[in-house]
């Protein structure tokens, strides 16, 4: 079978769990509305067509430029050049990001205008550029990745000790938010770049990872400072759009018109950055820049039949499920579909596939992506319950939640490979990603509407905040197993080279 | 690979058996050496181009492939017959599903100085810089050659980098395409044309001799004929050196005295047939490994392998060794400066 159709059965393999539990629950305990279920149905085909020729396109058009454009960049002996480039480029392609534009309208409603939307799209973008050259100067000096996060999240939890608690939630939102279908892969390609260049003794592949995760926490230093500056604290109320619509096909191409000029936006910089930086110093022939241009084009046409697929298909669905779950007023069923919808999602989200296929490409394949795709499946699975278990716990709150799990997470960084250090920063970027926000915080967010005791502001805001930490754990987890595997495994070989190596005596 | 253990014979002759598919195949190829009593394989990951030259995929931009390499030691003899076996159970005979070859060895076995022609085939390989890859790959399909898979690889003749302050090592790409004898000169003619071999240091070529070849597609103007009692001389040995992964410089370091300069690294994995009965995980966990290619005269190769049975690295989950291919032709001036 060609790789074409390896790609679209490999996804219709990932995203038909999600189906069949959403069917199973419509059949039995939490029936749908006919229009919302159609509507999450098609929503479904359109990610199934989607998300395979997205993921062939980044394979062949943003993916080469990430790499390109850091090997560039790489090369100029100019150290602030380097670090102005990683600005230019961190700046760029955030602040093209939509889920962010969205976030910022959605904090400017919650603060009653007390926080400027524009403003803290600048800052998180801002944000974001700063910490990618700082990501590239960690690969330039070789700086251990535990020892910089350690760093930032001291840095964090100082600024989070002199904000509201709910902005902690909003400052991870904008993390999830900026780590995006387009920006994943090419900071991803970037930081793979950038290590292949200053490969060395003693440092091979562990550079390729980490740039999403310490880029990730400029957006949150940026949040957390902009609150700490404003005073204001979240005061209003979201008004979650229910899209009343008869005709189910309608309703869901109604969503193209703003998704395409949405896909466009976040994929230009990327382009003009290639052809900018194409112009100036690569030169490639005609051959790959058609190529590439090929692969932006699939990459574009796949990006807006997945988005159009989950933003009028699924949003809707899930937060009816959540909404029927909790009518129920059975929380351990809230709580247990919270779970498994964590579970099941993520093999859904595009952004996972482009991760754990780069980390079989830098570790030869001795690392599976299917392992780390499974540790992050459950650590999802893990988050989205313990959101539940927050808005059902009316005294569990945030930071009981995030503060130990930061803390965990710099410990465990410090007994488990590099690599596997890199993996798990960026498997926390990655997770929040667009299937989060399209399908786990409705969920969360239609639960929270049926509770008296939730507030669908602050509980939904959370489920970002989570999401984007519980997988760290798990797959640091997942790199600690590996380590003792490892070890058992050389142990073991020592004695059977020695048993060999005395026989020949 | 090879047991330890048979390396001590000397009696028989040894063959590489390599296996290309595409990514994700790999897994099938696996349970079948699993069954035949294989523990471990060494594999490579690899980029290639369509092995039919398909008009539409190249209009698409679908023509470049994932693909997997897979190597296993074996006896000739055993060889032979798990060949024929691949290619029943993987149809290997139709387009697109693979190809499996074997390569002999000189070392361990007995190939000295000659060899006799086995199959009308050739491996050619190419090593490059890794900025030049997709011309490279561009290049050869315009000129109608098809079956190249690129292996991303370092070099390990380093540089400074400007502003580390340190030695990286460089990007490189190693290319392999198999190819009829007949079509081998004109092949080292473009490239070296093309690349600048002879005169810049930019690739070195090596070719090796194939015994037997199975899912390859023949073009019906290939001329497949050959000449069985007209040896070829082997002019040197392309000595393949694994060890653990990140321990290459250190082998390197050690062999360097021998007068070994200029080698290629290219990350590989032992991957871990048997299930993982003892660890915490249900798969087996495979071990990243370092190959170490390095063009050598044949008594610098002798001296390589000798100095390596004497090492012994952290973390390795098996003796190292080095194994010989014959080398029949090189081109590039990298080429010839390795010790006569």
């Amino acid at each position: 079978m060609h790789p074409v159709l390896e790609k679209f059965k490999e996804i219709f393999i990932s995203v038909i769990p999600i189906v069949a539990i959403v069917l199973l629950l419509h059949f039995t305990i939490a029936p749908l509305e006919q229009v919302v279920l159609a509507k999450f149905l098609i929503g479904a085909l359109f990610i199934l067509l989607g998300m395979p020729i997205f993921l062939i396109g980044v394979d062949i058009s943003i993916t080469p430029i990430g790499e390109r454009i850091s090997s560039s960049l790489l090369s100029i002996s100019r150290l602030w050049k380097i670090l102005l480039g990683g600005l230019v480029i961190g700046f760029l392609v955030t602040v093209a990001e939509p889920d962010l534009h969205i976030l910022g309208r959605q904090v400017t409603e919650v603060t009653a205008g007390g926080i400027n939307s524009g403003l803290l799209v600048m800052l998180v973008s801002m944000g974001v550029g700063l910490l990618v050259a700082v990501a590239l100067v960690r690969v330039l000096k070789i700086i251990p990745l535990n020892k910089l996060m350690t760093i930032i999240y001291i840095i964090i939890f100082i600024l989070a000790f002199f904000s509201d608690s709910e902005f902690l939630a909003i400052a991870f939102d904008a993390a999830g938010s900026t780590t995006g279908s387009i920006s994943v892969p090419f900071l991803l390609a970037l930081s793979v770049g950038a290590s292949n260049l200053t490969r060395s003794k003693g440092n091979e592949e562990t550079d390729s990872f980490g740039m999403l995760g310490i880029a990730s926490t400029g957006a949150i230093i940026a949040v957390l400072l902009q609150g700490a500056f404003s005073n204001t604290g979240l005061t209003g109320t979201l008004d979650l759009d229910a899209s009343v619509g008869e005709n189910a096909f309608a309703s869901v191409l109604s969503q193209v018109v703003t998704v395409s000029f949405e896909s466009f936006l976040s994929l230009a910089p990327v382009l003009v950055l290639f052809f900018v930086v194409n112009f100036l110093r690569l030169k490639e022939s005609k051959k790959t820049i058609r190529t590439i241009i090929i692969g932006t084009v699939y990459t574009y046409v796949g990006l807006v039949l997945f988005l159009t697929g989950v933003n009028g298909g699924f949003i809707d669905a899930s937060r009816q499920v959540g909404f029927q779950l909790a009518s129920l007023e059975m929380e351990w069923v809230l709580v247990l579909m919270g779970v498994v919808f964590g579970i099941v999602t993520i093999p859904a989200e595009p952004s996972v596939h482009v991760l754990t296929n780069q980390i079989e490409n830098e570790t030869a394949g001795a690392i599976k992506g299917n392992t780390v795709l499974v540790a992050l499946s459950l650590g999802v699975g893990l988050a989205v319950g313990l959101s539940m278990l927050r808005i059902l716990i009316p005294g569990l709150q945030l930071w009981h939640i995030l503060l130990p799990g930061m803390i965990l997470v710099i410990f465990l960084s410090y007994f488990i490979s590099d690599i596997f250090v890199g993996i798990a920063y960026d498997s926390g970027g990655v997770a929040a990603g667009t299937m989060t926000a399209t399908f786990l915080l409705p969920y969360a967010q239609g639960a929270a509407e049926y509770m008296p005791n939730a507030n669908v502001v602050t509980d939904g805001f959370g489920v970002i905040a989570i999401v984007a930490l519980i997988p760290l754990l798990t797959v640091e987890l997942l790199g600690f197993i590996y380590k003792l595997t490892i070890r058992r495994q050389n142990k073991k070989a020592a004695k059977q080279i020695q048993t060999i190596g005395e026989s020949d005596l | 690979m090879i047991n330890y253990s048979e390396l001590s014979s000397h009696d028989d002759t040894y063959c590489i058996l390599g296996i290309i598919v595409n990514r994700g195949q790999g897994k099938k190829i696996f349970q079948f050496a699993r069954r035949i009593g294989f523990s471990k394989a060494n594999c490579l990951l690899g980029e290639g181009r369509s092995s039919r030259s398909n008009r539409i995929l190249e209009f698409l931009a679908l023509d470049e492939v994932d693909k997997e390499v897979i190597l296993l030691g074996v006896k000739s003899q055993q060889g032979q017959e798990m060949l024929s076996k691949l290619e029943k159970e993987f149809n290997f005979d139709k387009p697109n599903k693979g190809i499996a070859f074997m390569m002999p060895v000189s070392y361990p076995g007995t190939l000295d100085r000659e060899y006799v022609p086995e199959s009308p085939y050739v491996n050619v390989m190419i090593i490059l810089n890794e900025n030049v890859a997709d011309d490279f790959g561009n290049f050869v399909q315009e000129h109608g050659f098809s079956g190249l898979t690129m292996i991303k690889a370092r070099g390990a003749a380093s540089i400074i980098h400007p502003l580390m302050g340190i030695q990286v090592e460089s990007a490189k790409v190693v290319a392999m395409m198999i190819v009829p004898r007949s079509k081998m000169e004109h092949l080292i003619y473009l490239v070296s044309q093309r690349f600048n071999l002879a005169t810049e240091n930019t690739g070195v070529l090596a070719v090796q001799p194939i015994s037997r070849l199975v899912g390859i597609v023949q073009d019906e103007k290939d001329d497949l004929s050959m000449n069985p009692s007209a040896p070829e001389p082997i002019i040197k040995q392309m000595v393949v050196a694994l060890v653990p992964h990140g321990s290459a410089e250190e082998y390197l370091h050690n062999v360097k005295k021998l007068g070994v300069s200029g080698s290629t690294i290219i990350h590989s994995r032992l991957a871990n047939l048997s299930p993982n009965s003892e660890g915490l995980l249900p798969i087996g966990i495979d071990a990243e490994e370092d190959m170490v290619i390095t063009l050598a005269s044949h008594e610098l190769a002798s001296k390589i392998r000798h100095e390596l049975s004497r090492q012994t690295f952290e973390n390795q989950v098996e003796k190292p060794y080095a194994f010989s291919f014959p080398v029949i032709r090189t081109e590039g001036i990298r080429a010839e400066g390795f010790g006569e």
